[in-house]
């Protein structure tokens, strides 16, 4: 009798504590190809074409390699940073968990926090990949790519970030965010768009092009800086333009979200006047370089 | 983001290259005056050399149409030109050199990109 209580107790009450939905009503992710399927955005390509193919070519499309940079720079946080501290718990690259790459995934891969430690396991083996010809640097480039921000994390995961104000987006079953109400969108899995009253605002973007330490990580981290230096030099001096207008709509770059290698944004970064003068009587000639950013925080960011 | 000005005589010798760097310098972990190596170093600033958005930074370079020779126990200034040829450019480089290649959503391409380019004529004629 005793043990059917306990027994009865354990299936109705703990048993669904235990499998507890972690996130969006599912199990944490165990690869990368399980957690690049929970984050499909390919159905949206169908409809959205434009904005897709801006996307693909996006820094956003590949942030966990970037230019090629951050991939390297993933190695080196693990060998010259996390390997290297006393407390870290990490003494070979085998030993890295999601919790230690957080201070990286915050920003370039919020969703790891919805994996287990193999997928961060199965990232370091292609970050450390040796890349001896151009079909190698294309592989560990299309695998990692695998994994990035998409359509479901600014229009879904990381719609919302008021959300005692505006709701839980994983919580809601369906639904996207977006500019406007569309009661019927006619994707099959999301049907319903809401309007996000911060799709258009800089804190959108703020939540991960940065503001300095990260702080609520055990040894923090400080990588892109650039809505700090909007919000204390840019607004500070008056500006009043948003990411969104600059990256977006200003030279009709939708998705592409372009910065330096793009010819209009360098153009538009950067005003450079050169003065000459000279003084014959000391023989010198004196050069005077004036530069004005006019981008909407500091340049480059660090 | 480098600032490169070169002075040239006319007919194309290098006289003197100047350049300067722009960026921000975030500390190694908080604290002293070490420069982080990667992000997972990198807290706080101890300066910042970058250009601030909304300001206009002159940059000043003062160029000698001469240089310093040893004659015996004196230096003596020794006229190289009456005329020079000064090139202003504006590079970007993601990786602090003119060196690298990098992937950019595409194909993959150089690392370093020269962004503004001006010429001048300067001459004690
Ligand atoms: C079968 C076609 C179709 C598919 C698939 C589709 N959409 Fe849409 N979507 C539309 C149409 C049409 C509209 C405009 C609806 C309207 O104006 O009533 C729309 C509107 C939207 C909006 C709102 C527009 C705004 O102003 O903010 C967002 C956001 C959006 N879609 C995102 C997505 C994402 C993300 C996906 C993939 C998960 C996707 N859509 C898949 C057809 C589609
Ligand atoms: C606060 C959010 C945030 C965190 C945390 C973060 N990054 Fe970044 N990182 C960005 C953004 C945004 C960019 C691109 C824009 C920029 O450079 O300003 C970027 C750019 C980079 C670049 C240059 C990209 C390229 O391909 O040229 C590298 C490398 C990089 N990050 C590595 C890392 C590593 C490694 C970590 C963890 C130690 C990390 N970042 C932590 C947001 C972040
Ligand atoms: C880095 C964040 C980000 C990503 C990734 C992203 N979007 Fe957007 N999207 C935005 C923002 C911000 C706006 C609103 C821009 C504005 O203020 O008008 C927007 C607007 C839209 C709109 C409505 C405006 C329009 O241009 O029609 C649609 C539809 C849309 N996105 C679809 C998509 C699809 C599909 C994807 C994936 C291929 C995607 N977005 C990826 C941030 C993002
Ligand atoms: C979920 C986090 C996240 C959000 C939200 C986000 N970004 Fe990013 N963004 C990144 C990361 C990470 C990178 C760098 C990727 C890399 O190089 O590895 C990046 C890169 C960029 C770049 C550099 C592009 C280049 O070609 O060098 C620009 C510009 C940019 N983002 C603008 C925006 C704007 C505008 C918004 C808001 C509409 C936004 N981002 C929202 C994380 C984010
Ligand atoms: C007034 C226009 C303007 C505004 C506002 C603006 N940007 Fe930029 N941004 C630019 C220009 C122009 C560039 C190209 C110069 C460069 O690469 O630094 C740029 C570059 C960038 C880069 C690349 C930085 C680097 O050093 O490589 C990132 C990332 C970025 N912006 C993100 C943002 C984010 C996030 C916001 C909002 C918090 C924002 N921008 C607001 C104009 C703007």
């Amino acid at each position: 009798m005793r043990f059917l209580k306990f027994f009865l107790v354990f299936v109705c009450f703990i048993l669904p504590l235990l499998c507890q939905p972690v996130s969006a009503g599912t199990k944490k992710a165990k690869s990368i190809d399980e957690l690049a399927a929970r984050y499909d955005c390919s159905s949206c390509k169908e409809c959205h074409e434009e904005i897709y193919e801006q996307w693909e070519k996006s820094m956003h499309s590949r942030s966990l390699f970037g230019t090629g940079r951050t991939a390297a720079t993933i190695v080196t946080t693990i060998t010259k940073g996390l390997m290297t501290w006393p407390y870290s718990g990490v003494k070979k690259p085998k030993d890295v968990k999601v919790k230690h790459f957080m201070m990286c995934a915050k920003c370039h891969l919020p969703q790891l926090a919805e994996a287990e430690d193999s997928v961060i396991q199965e990232i370091i083996k292609i970050a450390f990949m040796k890349v001896r010809t151009k079909a190698d640097f294309h592989k560990r480039r299309e695998i990692l790519s695998k994994l990035n921000i998409n359509c479901l994390i600014c229009h879904r995961r990381n719609a919302i970030v008021h959300k005692w104000v505006d709701g839980y987006p994983e919580k809601e079953k369906g639904v996207l965010y977006g500019t406007r109400d569309v009661e019927e969108h006619e994707d099959e899995v999301y049907t319903r768009v809401k309007k996000n009253p911060i799709m258009g605002e800089s804190i959108l973007c703020g939540q991960c092009h940065g503001l300095g330490p990260n702080f609520e990580f055990d040894n923090p981290s400080q990588c892109a800086s650039a809505y700090g230096s909007y919000l204390f030099n840019y607004i500070s001096r008056g500006g009043s333009e948003t990411c969104q207008s600059c990256h977006m709509k200003k030279f009709h770059k939708g998705h592409l979200m372009p910065a330096y290698r793009d010819i209009d944004m360098a153009k538009a970064a950067v005003e450079m006047d050169v003065d000459v003068a000279s003084y014959p009587a000391h023989k010198l000639a004196m050069v005077e370089v004036k530069m004005t950013n006019k981008a909407g925080h500091n340049f480059p960011d660090g | 983001m480098v600032l490169e000005v070169t002075a040239k005589t006319p007919d194309g010798k290098v006289i003197k290259r100047y350049s300067r760097s722009f960026m921000p310098v975030p500390a190694r972990f908080g604290r002293g005056y070490k420069m982080g190596r990667g992000p997972y170093e990198k807290s706080g600033l101890i300066r910042n050399l970058s250009l601030l958005p909304l300001n206009r930074r002159t940059e000043t370079f003062i160029i000698p149409f001469y240089e310093e020779v040893k004659k015996g126990r004196k230096v003596v200034k020794r006229l190289l030109t009456k005329e020079m040829n000064i090139d202003v450019e504006l590079w970007y480089l993601p990786f602090g050199e003119k060196k690298g290649i990098l992937w950019d959503g595409e194909k993959i391409t150089k690392a370093f990109y020269l962004w503004k380019k001006v010429s001048r004529k300067v001459d004690i004629k």
